[in-house]
């Protein structure tokens, strides 16, 4: 059975439905990252899981214990379920000593050394102990609000877009600082975010949430290559989407004959999406390429970004991405190739 | 060819840039330098008098009796109100207590009653009623508003995330009340305090009706009874003493640390706390607050309006302390809020040491008893500029030194809003800086100017002890009138008085009690 098992979990606030009936399932010691677009519920799931609210019905367990079953809920208090909020929630009137060992009830000493180890652990200086967290950066905030959460030795850990209010930089380290931690303990982990780069990176498992539903779910590599629908592909990333006909484990469509990602699928006709890195430019003409104009180019730094139409059929418009070595300008003429499989839509 | 030196001199000195800022900051210099006249005095006077004699005076059975009283007082009165603020507080912002939003306004509305009325009404009832239980039950009654209002706004402004996160690091509903909520709501109990235990050092009516004798009490006496100058400055020093004390115990429990909520994002509605079935129950204390705050005043003002049938309408005496009254109040709201401008604008647009040193300054002195300022400006016109003494200059300076800084909140509030961004463009269009801030800031922030205004006004309606020391003579205010009246005993002639102040406070408080929920974001 699965560490973390949520059964159906319906929340409405009002009229407005926020959990239309959700089922995942976290394994012990992975992580999961539930992400979504603002407003697809993702942050009420959170709070369900842990304890802030009461869901209208389903069922949440952790460990095999019940969480909440129907209406009926175990206060958050009572769950041992650590989160670290978006803006790190440190409790202002308090030093950062004061911050992490505000959940424990060991005595003063052991309290004392704790708050050392988990200064150290997170990558904090043991001398900013005495601070305030107004004299923290953003992101030393957030180590402290996830040394504070570990501090009671929690069994899962939520994060609530833990950095998105941190600057790019400093987003990435955090992100790996944190997840390293919370994976050396074993702690099953369940982050929810919008942003799907920070997702993709940092999940074992993805969950997908849209309009209070859980569209897909399954390994990050899975979800991005074989996307459940079209809102999810292009969610997840940029994605060419065309229709096609099908015929023994091939598409055929505008770019030419494609090999298919699942060869058994026996549908005739359908949709099908490729992503922008299957397509590259072909240094000459040959076998299996198709020809496209290029209508606009981007200088990005170490990419540069095309807009391309094809040939054959100039309402097809293909964003790609390119080394910016590529010696390439607005209105020429190439020839690309087409690698990789075609996902069909079920 | 042409060096420098052979160049034209500017037929115009080119100003000194941020003239004008310089003269406002030396404005605002000689307004604190006038504010800290009262405690100059008391300084002054004591130093005048001599160690000696001075501790002589001080150390008198008579003052420490005194001592006690006020001491007991401030101890007994601070804590109970704190309590029952708190208390009414939560219940009406933090649970789901039935009508919350009226509770909320009653529990402030005690405000619009001067507190001599709010004696007045309790001995129309029980006339034994004296003494230290009566000072307490009363002052907690008279002044648990003050502390309500900011406890309240402070309960809705709390971020209800750090509550979530105390309870996910297993904190149960009391704990994080007591570890989270409470310690976040410090500084608006020591605001609140503070500001009561000012008053109850300052307070002359209330104790003089019930007769509780404090320092401000045997300062009046002896002030109307010998002008005897040694021995009411000495009380004046002892009492200024005790509101420095204050003072500095707020200080220093305050600290340095603001509790900023950290980080962005909109704070999520707090959730209401269900008092299950005590839903009904817990009616009672809000209940009890309003039948002691409101109830009372409400049903002895009726008894002798009642009793006093159209007798004591008499309406040549009530108009002439009415028009009076109202011109004074005018005079002294619009004086008391041009004198915050200049500070507020420096506190907005120019923050610096100084300018928050002179802040301090009014802070200081209009912390300074109602009686000590009269007595101050008594002694200093009389010796220094007797044309002054008893003019209308001098009462309405009075009112300066103590209602400053209830202008100098709505009014700095309102310049905050104003972009600065609007001065400079009014000053890159060709207006002078003077014209430009007239334009631009002063215009827009002229609903604050009013509310200034509005408060300071209410301040000197209720205002009684200075009133009666400073007035010119043939003045007659509301406060004045209902003081001799009731001093002769004629509750019912004084009934119309008192009325008349809690319906022209009434608007006032209600400005109040909005500000605070605005203040709140909401």
């Amino acid at each position: 059975m699965s560490f973390v098992d949520i059964q159906a979990l319906r929340k409405s606030f009002g009229p407005v439905v926020a959990l239309d009936g959700i089922d995942l399932m976290v394994e012990r010691g992975s992580r999961t990252v539930v992400v979504g677009p603002s407003g697809c519920g993702k942050t009420t799931l959170l709070r369900l899981i842990a304890g802030f609210e009461a869901p209208d019905a389903g069922r949440i367990l952790i460990g095999g214990d019940t969480m909440a079953e129907g209406m009926a809920a175990m206060p958050a208090y009572k769950r041992n379920i650590g989160i670290v909020a978006q803006d790190g929630c440190l409790f202002p009137h308090l030093t950062v000593a004061g911050n992490i060992v505000f959940g424990m009830t060991e005595d003063l000493s052991a309290k004392q050394r704790r708050a050392a180890e988990l200064m150290e652990m997170v990558g904090l200086e043991r001398s900013m102990l005495a601070r305030r967290p107004d004299e923290l950066s953003g992101g030393q905030q957030q180590r402290v609000a996830l040394a504070r959460a570990l501090a009671r030795k929690p069994r899962l850990m939520l994060l609530d877009e833990p950095f998105s209010a941190l600057d790019t930089g400093l987003r990435a380290q955090t992100r790996k600082a944190i997840g390293d931690v919370l994976r050396q303990e074993g702690i099953a982990t369940l982050l929810v975010t919008h942003d799907q780069a920070e997702a993709l990176t940092f999940a074992d498992q993805l969950a997908v949430m849209r309009g209070g539903r859980l569209v897909q779910a399954g390994r990050p590599r899975d979800v991005y290559s074989r996307p459940a629908d079209p809102a999810t592909a292009a969610f997840l990333g940029e994605a060419i989407i065309l229709p096609a006909e099908m015929t023994d484990g091939h598409a055929h469509c505008v770019l030419g004959r494609l090999p298919l990602s699942d060869p058994a699928m026996c549908a005739r006709q359908g949709i099908i999406m490729l992503r922008p890195e299957q397509i590259t430019i072909a240094g000459e003409d040959g076998e299996g390429v198709v020809f496209g104009r290029v209508v606009e180019t981007s200088f990005c730094g170490s990419t540069c970004d095309m807009r391309i139409v094809l040939r054959d059929d100039e309402s097809v418009v293909l964003n790609i991405e390119v080394p910016s070595s590529t010696d390439v300008i607005a209105g020429q003429e190439i020839a690309l190739r087409i690698s990789g499989t075609a996902h069909v839509f079920g | 060819m042409t060096s420098i030196a052979d160049s034209k001199p500017l037929s115009m000195p080119l100003p000194r840039f941020r003239s004008g800022m310089r003269g406002t900051f030396s404005l605002a210099v000689v307004i604190a330098f006038f504010a800290l006249l009262p405690l100059g005095f008391v300084f002054w006077a004591t130093a005048v008098t001599g160690v000696e004699t001075a501790s002589q005076m001080i150390f008198r059975p008579r003052v420490g009796e005194l001592m006690t009283n006020t001491l007991l007082l401030v101890l007994f009165t601070v804590p109970l109100a704190t309590l029952l603020a708190t208390s009414l507080a939560w219940l009406t912002e933090r649970s789901d207590l039935p009508f919350a939003r009226v509770w909320s306004a009653l529990c402030v509305a005690p405000l619009a009653i001067p507190a001599f009325v709010h004696s007045y009404a309790w001995i129309g009832l029980w006339p034994g009623f004296h003494g230290l239980p009566a000072g307490i039950a009363i002052s907690v009654t008279a002044y648990f508003p003050f502390l309500y209002l900011p406890i309240s706004a402070a309960l809705r402004l709390l971020d209800p995330a750090l509550e979530d996160q105390a309870a996910s690091l297993g904190l149960s509903d009391a704990a994080v009340f007591r570890r989270v909520v409470l310690p976040q709501l410090r500084l608006s109990i020591l605001g609140g305090g503070l500001l009561v235990g000012l008053h109850l050092l300052a307070e002359y009516g209330l104790y003089a009706m019930i007769r509780f004798d404090t320092f401000t009490t045997a300062i009046v006496d002896q002030f109307q009874s010998t002008y005897n100058g040694v021995a009411a400055n000495m009380l004046a020093l002892v009492l200024v003493l005790c509101c420095l004390v204050l003072l500095g115990f707020d200080a220093g429990l305050r600290g340095r640390r603001r509790y900023a909520r950290i980080g962005s994002g909109v704070a999520r509605r707090s959730r209401k706390a269900s008092l299950g079935r005590w839903r009904y129950a817990c009616m009672l204390l809000p209940f009890a607050a309003v039948v002691f705050a409101l109830g009372i005043p409400a049903i002895t003002l009726s008894r002798w309006l009642f009793a006093g049938g159209s007798e004591i309408w008499r309406m040549n005496e009530i108009g002439l302390a009415l028009s009076q009254t109202l011109v004074i109040c005018v005079v002294g709201g619009i004086a008391t809020t041009l004198a915050a401008v200049p500070i507020a604008w420096l506190s907005v647009r120019r923050p610096s040491r100084g300018s928050r040193i002179i802040e301090g300054c009014y802070y200081l002195a209009s912390s300074m008893p109602g009686v000590v300022v009269a007595l101050a400006l008594v002694t200093i016109t009389v010796r220094v500029a007797l044309p002054l003494y008893q003019t209308v200059a001098t009462i309405v300076l009075a009112y300066v030194i103590m209602f400053l800084p209830r202008a100098l909140i709505s009014l700095r509030s309102s310049i905050a809003q104003v972009p600065a961004e609007l001065e400079q463009a009014a000053a890159s269009l060709g207006r002078s800086p003077a014209n430009a801030l007239w334009s631009t800031t002063i215009r827009l922030a002229a609903p604050g100017a009013a509310a200034a205004v509005a408060l300071s006004s209410l301040g000197i309606m209720n205002e009684l002890t200075a009133t009666q020391m400073l007035a010119p003579n043939g003045t007659r205010t509301l406060a004045m009138a209902f003081w001799a009246l009731t001093s002769e005993i004629d509750y019912a002639g004084a009934a119309p008085y008192a009325l008349l102040m809690i319906l022209f406070s009434l608007p006032m408080t209600a400005l109040l009690h909005h500000q605070s929920k605005k203040i709140a974001g909401r």
